[in-house]
């Protein structure tokens, strides 16, 4: 489904060029449940980033099933963004000024779906979470958790193939981190492929794969009983 | 005090740090003041500043009415006045005056310029409480009827005229061709308690036989010793301790002594009134300056209205500003600076910007008033009649006093209330250590947040003040637009006013007939006529006449109609049609013999004959109960009604005698042209001038103008058209705020909403869905604040109906043309911060966060 080759990205400093990513090849296949994992300013946000087409600044070759994103317009790949992607926040950033009802409603409304179709979808995506008797609530009267719950549901709404998570439970303790992760092992069974970047080895063991990444460079690949030290 | 001193430093830094902030706020605030300051300036010359510097309540009108229904008022008798003088139970003082007007020259030789005047007691000086810059005022023994001394007290302007850099007094000029000696000068500014116009020179009431009566009609033999000549007018000052109302408790006693002295006592007894004097007016009958003082309240609360939107959009920068210094405010508090003193620094800039504001304003309104005054005296023809403006626009401690406090107001608004707020926010810890602001509000907090009604609030005031500024726009362009009845175009007036020379009425009828049949025979002029009366001129009179009735003489039809002296072909040079009968023939307006005849027009026709053919029928003087002088004219002839005023709800009834019937020594020639171009050229001006003066030196030509040029200098046309470029000015400036302000707003709230925006755009948003977010909600609330406006501006309308002449005060098509381009500027100040939010890179946005 994904394949980078040779993906770099640097900034032009007075300095020099600075390389916040650097020869990074990868491929993901359908249905896949991908960790990054690395220290700070390794370069994982910046690689969702690209991974989700929202940064355009960078160079190497990036396929997306059979489009050739490195080759697309900014334009084309917002397009391709709103047909694959659903992101997922550390912050949670939902929209605060908008219900939970609201919040499901807008990936929707930006990909020109109908406003009766619109309603079915979202109130099917509640149902699905659980979240029906929070719907009219503002996301400033919701726990974390419950947040991050919505930010999920959120990301799912427009039925993406890909979710991008970026420190999904960075803000959340130890039991809600658990749910989140259990929601996102689920909806990987149904077939979404998910990417997510996170620092805790718990978390991280919930995908089938763990890339490491070190100061822009890929350190390696490792698997979910390597990083818990079950298998040396 | 160290601190306060420290915290002032503090902010002039913060403000020359930020040149483009306070460069804006400096000018929004220097605007608005400076339409406050300027306004007060005027409401305070004309309302407030004492007009009478000794005492100035003790002075009041005193007037006199017939005590039966019809309350007719009328001057007093120089005795009537001797008795108020003399009646020291209620008055300590009462002087006389009468108007004159007065050809002045510096010697016998010289241009002679009509004056205005007054003609007053002796004691008229010193009760008003002024004392001689140079000379003396007048003595008992010349204000005596008919003591005939020739001196006169001139205003400090026309000494300078007159004496042209000599240091001497009594000086010697020429009054109407005659020796007059100039024994005093009033000091600077005297304006006799009148706050807008004054007189530039003074004569004593024993010269009241030898000078004109002004605006009057003809010779007036004005002999103050017959005790049936009422030509006082009189004021007075109250015994000291003694309350208007007591006084008015005294007035019958005393009115009984006057009635029994009136020579026209059989017309019943008669009251004697006292009341405020109006400091616009000087009347023989109680008058109000209320409509004045209202439009003048007006004037202060539009102006308020204008400092108001300017507050509004400081507060939102102030607002915005204190955001994005949150975190040093932040900082401060949590370095120990308590709240009070995070308020105080932030405040500090406020005053610095109010008082650099006020100082600007000040210059501002100086020179505003200065050009006001100037255009006043330059675009209205009053210089022509003498007059002299004393409006006195100078700013005074009051003026001073008010600036500080528009200053103060504005600075509690505009700075007090965000200051208060951003600690407020930061000590809740709503505003942070972090660059962007989280907000937490709801959609309808995002649309009615304390920024955005300000917004909304802004917007619905300055559609208010358009709006106002669009009634009187309408309202001064239907009052150009109206059809005066008469035509203008191609009609040359000469202005000629006897009564600045010593003409009797025969040398008058023949000169001026010579002069007519001269003017006749240019080649470039087809019509000429003559009037004692210009339509919508500075002068009018009235007379009340009754229709004659052969089969009964019992309650016949009155009227009271505008009244002027013509000659023939008058009708036929304005263009003012003849409806029935016949013109005046030269022998009626030519000679005085003739049975008495008239010309009247539909309105006067339709009032004393309704259904009837006026033409053949007669009318005359309405009669007082002992009146039989009253002789029946005889109607000759109908003419269409046309107008005589701006603020009129339609043209008045007239009357038109024939010129040698009724004895007229002010007159206007109107001379038409054959040919427009030579009325343009100025050559056909040089020809009649060569004309009059050849016929006769002496001619007391005042004025030669086209007539299209007088009537656009109609003091009602140049008041509509003053008060519509004032409002429109306070509506432009606050549609510029306003314009401002909403630009401000909505550059902020796509800073503050950066994130929400990245996230939008992560979420799949387009461009042009994120634009059209921040378009739908600046759409929805300048929608609010025009609805707002709109409501406002019909309540303000309905306020403004009485000043309103032939304009509905809920002009639909005026509240369009003032909505649309308040709505399109908004909306385009909209536009430059929603393309920008449809740029914003989400991934940058994200990262802000």
């Amino acid at each position: 489904m994904i394949k980078l080759k040779n993906i770099q990205k640097r900034y032009d400093t007075k300095a020099g060029f600075i390389y916040v990513l650097q020869q990074i090849n990868l491929e993901i296949e359908e249905g896949e449940f991908v960790t990054i994992m690395g220290p700070s300013a390794a370069g994982k946000s910046t690689l969702l980033n690209i991974l989700g087409m929202l940064d355009h600044d960078w160079e190497g070759e990036y396929y997306l099933d059979e489009n050739a994103v490195h080759q697309f317009k900014p334009k084309q790949r917002m397009a391709l963004n709103r047909q694959y992607v659903g992101f997922v926040f550390q912050a949670f950033n939902l929209l605060d000024s908008l219900t939970v009802y609201e919040n499901l409603d807008i990936p929707l409304s930006y990909r020109n779906v109908k406003t009766s179709e619109r309603a079915a979808i979202v109130c099917d995506t509640l149902d699905r979470f659980g979240i029906v008797g929070k719907k009219d609530l503002y996301p400033s009267q919701l726990s974390g958790g419950q947040q991050q719950l919505v930010a999920i549901a959120r990301a799912v709404v427009a039925s993406p193939k890909l979710i991008l998570a970026d420190e999904p439970t960075g803000n959340l303790h130890s039991s809600q981190g658990e749910e989140i992760m259990e929601l996102f092992k689920k909806l990987n069974n149904e077939g979404t492929t998910i990417i997510q970047v996170t620092h805790n080895d718990k978390y991280a063991a919930y995908g089938r794969r763990i890339i490491k990444l070190k100061d822009g460079w890929m350190e390696g690949e490792v698997t979910p009983e390597q990083l818990l030290g079950k298998v040396s | 005090m160290g601190t306060l001193w420290q915290d002032i430093k503090y902010g002039f830094r913060q403000l020359v740090k930020s040149p483009g902030f306070t460069t804006i706020a400096v000018l929004s605030l220097a605007l608005a003041i400076g339409v406050n300051s300027g306004v007060f300036t005027i409401v305070n010359a004309l309302f407030l500043r004492p007009l009478i510097p000794v005492r100035p309540d003790e002075v009041v009108n005193v007037t006199t009415a017939r005590a039966a229904a019809d309350r007719s008022y009328r001057p007093f008798s120089f005795a009537e006045f001797s008795l108020l003088r003399e009646s020291h139970e209620v008055f300590a003082d009462a002087a006389a005056f009468r108007f004159a007007a007065v050809g002045v020259g510096a010697h016998a030789n010289a241009e002679m310029r009509r004056r205005f005047g007054f003609i007053v007691s002796d004691n008229y000086f010193s009760m008003l409480g002024a004392v001689p810059a140079v000379g003396r005022f007048f003595l008992p023994e010349e204000s005596r009827p008919n003591a005939n001394i020739p001196v006169a007290v001139v205003s400090q302007a026309l000494w300078e005229q007159l004496a042209d850099g000599r240091d001497c007094t009594p000086l010697e000029v020429s009054l109407n061709g005659e020796p007059w000696t100039v024994v005093g000068v009033a000091p600077e500014g005297f304006n006799g308690g009148n706050a807008v116009f004054g007189p530039d020179i003074w004569l004593p009431l024993g010269m009241a036989t030898r000078v004109n009566e002004a605006f009057g009609q003809g010779r007036t033999d004005c002999d103050l010793a017959d005790p049936a000549n009422f030509a006082l007018f009189v004021i007075a000052r109250l015994q000291p301790g003694l309350t208007l109302e007591t006084a008015q408790s005294r007035m019958p006693a005393l009115a009984v002594r006057l009635s029994m002295m009136a020579t026209d006592a059989a017309d019943g007894p008669r009251t004697l009134e006292i009341g405020v004097r109006s400091r616009f007016n000087m009347s023989t009958e109680p008058t109000s300056d209320g409509p004045l003082l209202f439009f003048g309240l007006l004037l202060l609360g539009m102006a308020g209205v204008v400092l108001l939107v300017a507050c509004l959009n400081l507060a939102n920068m102030f607002l915005a500003r204190n955001v994005t210094r949150s975190q040093e405010l932040a900082v401060r508090l949590a370095l120990g600076a308590s709240r009070g003193r995070v308020v105080r620094i932030l405040i500090s800039e406020g005053t610095l910007i109010a008082l650099m504001g006020a100082a600007a304003g000040l210059l501002l309104s100086f020179g505003g008033n200065t050009l006001l005054l100037n255009s006043l005296m330059g675009s209205s023809s009053l210089s022509a009649l003498g007059f002299s403006l004393v409006v006195d626009a100078t700013p005074d401690i009051r003026v001073l006093l008010a600036t500080l406090a528009f200053c103060m107001i504005a600075t509690l608004v505009f700075a007090m209330g965000p200051a208060w707020h951003t600690t407020r926010e930061i000590t809740r810890g709503t505003l942070a250590l972090h660059r962007s602001v989280r907000t937490t509000t709801d959609r309808w907090g995002h649309l009615f947040s304390g920024r955005h009604c300000l917004l909304m609030a802004q917007l619905a005031l300055s559609l208010a003040l358009l709006f106002c500024a669009g009634l009187f726009f309408r309202a001064a362009y239907d009052a150009a637009q109206l059809d005066p009845g008469f035509t203008s175009e191609g009609d040359l007036v000469a202005e000629i006013d006897y009564s600045l020379v010593d003409r009797d009425d025969a040398s008058i009828r023949t000169s001026i007939a010579t002069v007519m049949d001269r003017l006749h025979a240019l080649p470039a002029v087809s019509h000429v006529a003559l009037a004692s009366h210009l339509p919508f001129g500075h002068i009018t009179n009235n007379l009340d006449v009754s229709a004659v009735d052969e089969r009964s003489s019992e309650d016949p039809r009155r009227a009271r109609a505008r009244i002027a002296s013509v000659s023939g072909h008058y009708f036929d040079t304005l263009g003012i049609k003849l409806l029935r009968g016949r013109d005046f023939t030269d022998l009626q307006w030519r000679h005085p013999e003739g049975a008495p005849v008239v010309i009247i027009d539909e309105r006067l026709a339709a009032a004393l004959f309704p259904g009837e053919d006026p033409v053949g029928k007669h009318l005359e003087r309405s009669r007082g109960p002992q009146d039989t002088s009253s002789e029946p004219m005889e109607i000759i002839g109908v003419v269409s009604a046309h107008w005589d005023k701006v603020f009129a709800d339609g043209p008045p009834p007239r009357l038109f005698f024939p010129l040698a019937q009724r004895s007229a020594q002010h007159l206007f020639i109107h001379i038409r042209c054959a040919d427009t171009t030579a009325l343009a050229s100025g050559d056909l001006r040089h020809q009649i001038r060569t004309v009059l003066h050849a016929l006769d030196p002496d001619i007391p030509l005042v004025e030669l103008a086209p007539f299209a040029t007088i009537l656009d200098g109609n003091l009602e046309l140049w008041s509509m058209r003053f008060v519509s470029a004032l409002f429109g000015t306070f509506g432009v400036i606050a549609l510029v705020l306003a314009v401002v302000g909403v630009y401000g707003v909505k550059a902020f709230a796509v800073a503050r909403r950066t994130r929400e925006t990245g996230i939008r755009m992560a979420l799949g948003a387009q461009p042009r869905q994120v634009f059209a977010v921040f378009i739908k909600q600046g759409a929805v609330q300048i929608a609010i604040g025009l609805g707002v406006g709109l409501l406002l501006s019909l309540a303000i309308g309905h306020l403004l109906a009485s000043m309103l002449l032939r304009v509905s005060p809920s002009d639909l098509v005026v509240l369009a043309a003032a909505a649309f381009p308040l709505a399109v500027a908004a909306l385009l100040a909209c536009v430059i911060p929603a393309r920008r939010a449809a740029k914003i890179d989400p991934m940058e946005a994200l990262r802000y966060e």
